[in-house]
């Protein structure tokens, strides 16, 4: 009976619209992470023309072979535009291809989403406002993460799934890892307006908050990788292979992030000084707005929006799995919560 | 067992995503708020900015001048924000007091054009390929808008950055208590300084260094003009400082006040400028160290060289006695305790300890940063802040490093710096004479 409901074959349109968008929203943020790094926001002052021009029809030659800072700001623009579009198409594919409320529902919040998302842009520079700045870098990682979020629900995974969490039901019975794992993708998603605050410092505040600002960062910075690390090496009790990859994917991706976080560091502000008994850290000089600079920093930036996506891919999975487990062995929702003993 | 499966695999997400959602309506609440705290925290127009007062100048001041618990009289402070106003604008619209006399050699400088490119919120014109408000995009963050060296990221850095207020400047080409050239500027904001948060902006194009360069001087005329001020009007016994016409919110008001004052030959304000402050910057040029010819023994290749670095030694350990803060190379040394002039600057006030924190509070309240000990160079490596080159250890030697403890070298001949360069040089090659 159940293999007979799955062996329907539903539209794949929606997963793969959702797949695209999550692929363009990714390049959009690192465009995004570009324009702060080199400070790019108000290379273009109107909007939504550029320079008088329809956004569209402004000049290839001018764009692609002008200054850096118009071609990222620019740039961003038409990704974001793009992403817009690609958003529209994902809610005509899933209205056609489900009835189900939730799915249509969702898809019609992402178009949302991404229209406030470019509204948002267009008052940044309208306004030249760092409150919108700051705004407009937190809801690009949230927007990307929803869309991961919805390629989770619409893969064809996730319509296959019933049957794996039969076989493998002692795994997903696991609130106790549930809960560290929502925790973790709510601190990560924290870490990231921590960072995004630190990005958009204003030249006007007092010097006393920024370090604060550092010290959280490193402080969140350090507890998401030990727990990470913990959650990684209790995940050989989650035999279900698709829940493994991705805690071995954020294992990885934290600790480039670490790396990739140091390195942005020193490529801002220099080495600390207590390390200039060494000749590294003494003859160093910071290499600002230089390429090297600006795609190791944007990398940073990037890769926490990356890691954001993994634990949200991982949240969503890991709940559908416990989800199905609790609908297909229990009437009572409540009872998925309980933690199953090994080998049950 | 009853189950409930959906009818189709993609259909699935309505049992799953809804409680999803109300099982964590907590967590949901408490990002959205984190969000909400996070971007209100980060609320700060851009435009309509005002330099903020030397506070920490005032407060010293007040300790030196006047007796414990008094302040200087409110009326002074708004004709010292009035005239600075006046005489410099805001860092959107900056000004400049120039004399009336379009002929005048203040006016070489720096060049308003340039200020104007430099000042303002970051932005850009012609399709990109003009960018303004430089200073905001590249600077600010470290030493501040009003150039005080109290940036946002001030404090997270060792060395802090420069505050341009003191008109000091470590690495120059000039003697002490002389302004640095232009050239001197340019050369620390293209190649930066090693072992620094100080950039290099090798990318910057040459008309954007100028106008960086002349808003850095725009900043420190302002900094020791509003410094001298401040001293002023502790000076004053009730007669005011300037009479002030009525409100100058608008540029035309100030233009017209700037225009009254630097008009005015008796008052004390064009005593400041055009007897005090802008005469040194015009003179600098004139006051440029002259290296002359660089001796044949400072190259490490040549065959001199040992001879002059041994010779270089003898100074270094005795009549220069460049060992007492530098040490010997390699070898422990005890460093004395210094700091900075612009440290100094209010840590020598009465009553200040920098042994006891809280007599420091007030300062560091009205924007003063902790005192930082400033460590003499470790010459067992090939890096030197201000350049490696000959020239350049030739001149830190000859003048000194402004606001620091580095002296110049008044007692000693041309020959016996040019050992000691050819000692310093030495060191890195452990000692090789």
């Amino acid at each position: 009976m159940m293999n007979e409901q799955n062996s329907a074959s539903p539209s794949r349109w929606p997963n793969r619209w959702g797949k695209l968008l999550a692929s363009v929203s990714f390049v959009l943020i690192f465009f995004g992470g570009l324009v702060t790094t080199t400070v790019a926001g108000m290379a273009v002052p109107d909007w939504p023309r550029t320079y008088g021009y329809n956004m569209f029809l402004y000049p290839f030659y001018d764009w692609f072979f002008g200054p850096w800072d118009l071609f990222v700001e620019h740039g961003h623009r038409l990704l974001g535009t793009s992403a817009g579009i690609l958003a529209i198409l994902l809610v005509i594919a899933t209205f056609r291809a489900t009835r189900s409320t939730t799915m249509r529902r969702f898809s019609v919040a992402l178009l949302a989403l991404v229209i406030f998302q470019g509204v948002l842009g267009g008052i940044r520079v309208l306004r030249d406002d760092r409150l919108v700045a700051n705004l407009h870098g937190l809801v690009g990682p949230a927007f990307f993460a929803l869309v991961v979020a919805f390629c989770t629900l619409s893969s064809r995974w996730y319509s296959q799934n019933v049957v794996r969490a039969e076989r493998r039901q002692a795994d997903f019975g696991r609130a106790g890892l549930f809960r560290w794992a929502v925790v973790l993708l709510v601190l990560c998603y924290l870490q990231l307006a921590v960072g995004s605050l630190l990005r958009h410092v204003d030249v006007t505040i007092s010097p006393r908050g920024f370090p604060h600002l550092v010290y959280t960062h490193l402080a969140l910075g350090i507890f998401l990788m030990l727990a990470t690390g913990l959650y990684w090496l209790r995940t050989g009790m989650l035999a279900n292979t698709g829940l493994r990859w991705q805690i071995h994917a954020l294992a990885l991706a934290i600790i480039v992030q670490v790396v990739l976080g140091l390195i942005t560091w020193v490529m801002k502000y220099g080495f600390p000084w207590w390390l200039d008994q060494y000749l590294f850290a003494a003859r160093f000089v910071v290499p600002d707005k230089t390429m090297q600079q600006t795609l190791l920093v944007t990398a940073h930036m990037a890769m926490g929006s990356a890691i954001l996506g993994l634990w949200t891919l991982h949240v969503v999975r890991f709940h559908c799995l416990r989800t199905k487990f609790s609908t297909a062995t229990s009437p009572r929702a409540e009872a998925a919560a309980e933690p199953m003993p090994l080998g049950t | 067992m009853q189950t409930k499966i959906p009818k189709t695999g993609f259909d699935a997400p309505t049992a799953t995503v809804v409680p999803c959602c109300r099982q964590y309506t907590g967590a949901w609440i408490a990002l959205a708020i984190a969000i909400l705290v996070a971007t209100v925290a980060g609320c700060r127009p851009s435009r309509g900015l005002e330099f903020a007062a030397n506070e920490v100048e005032l407060l010293k001041l007040e300790r030196y001048k006047f007796a414990p618990g008094q302040r200087l009289d409110p009326s002074y402070r708004e004709q010292v924000d009035a005239v600075m106003a006046s005489l410099f604008g805001t860092p959107d619209e900056p000004a400049f007091p120039f004399p009336a006399n379009d002929e005048s050699s203040f006016r070489q400088i720096l060049s308003m054009e340039h200020v104007a490119v430099a000042a303002g919120p970051v932005a850009s014109v012609d399709d990109g390929k003009t960018n303004l408000g430089l200073y905001r995009k590249h600077c600010a963050n470290c030493h501040g808008l009003v150039g005080d060296g109290a940036g946002p990221v001030a404090l997270t850095l060792n060395p802090y950055p420069r505050d341009f207020r003191l008109g000091k400047f470590k690495f120059k080409s000039t003697p002490l208590r002389v302004p640095p050239t232009d050239a001197d500027l340019a050369k620390i904001i293209r190649h930066g300084i090693p072992g620094t948060a100080m950039p290099a902006f090798p990318g910057l194009p040459p008309h954007e260094l100028a106008a960086l360069v002349d808003y850095v001087k725009y900043l420190s005329i302002r900094g020791e003009v509003e410094r001298r001020l401040w001293d002023e009007v502790t000076n004053l016994n009730g007669e005011p400082l300037v009479e002030i016409p009525g409100k100058l919110q608008t540029a035309e008001a100030r233009e017209a006040f700037r225009k009254r004052i630097v008009s005015d030959p008796n008052s004390a304000v064009t005593a400041i400028l055009f007897d005090d402050v802008l005469p040194r910057w015009v003179e600098r040029d004139q006051r440029v160290t002259q290296v002359g010819e660089i001796p044949a023994g400072v190259a490490v290749e040549s065959s001199e060289f040992s001879r002059f670095a041994a010779n270089g030694r003898e100074l270094f350990v005795g009549k220069a006695n460049c060992i007492q803060c530098h040490g010997i190379p390699g070898q422990a040394a005890t460093q004395p305790v210094h700091y900075d002039d612009w440290t100094n600057d209010w840590v020598k006030t009465p009553g200040v300890d920098v042994l006891i924190r809280k007599t420091m509070r007030d300062f560091i309240r009205a924007g003063a940063l902790p005192p930082r000990q400033i460590r003499p160079r470790n010459l067992a490596f090939p890096v030197y802040r201000g350049g490696g080159e000959a020239e350049a250890l030739y001149l830190r030697i000859k003048n000194g490093i402004e606001g620091t403890p580095m002296p110049s070298s008044v007692s000693l001949s041309d020959t016996e710096i040019w050992e000691l360069v050819a000692f310093v040089r030495s060191l890195p090659l452990g000692g090789k004479q």
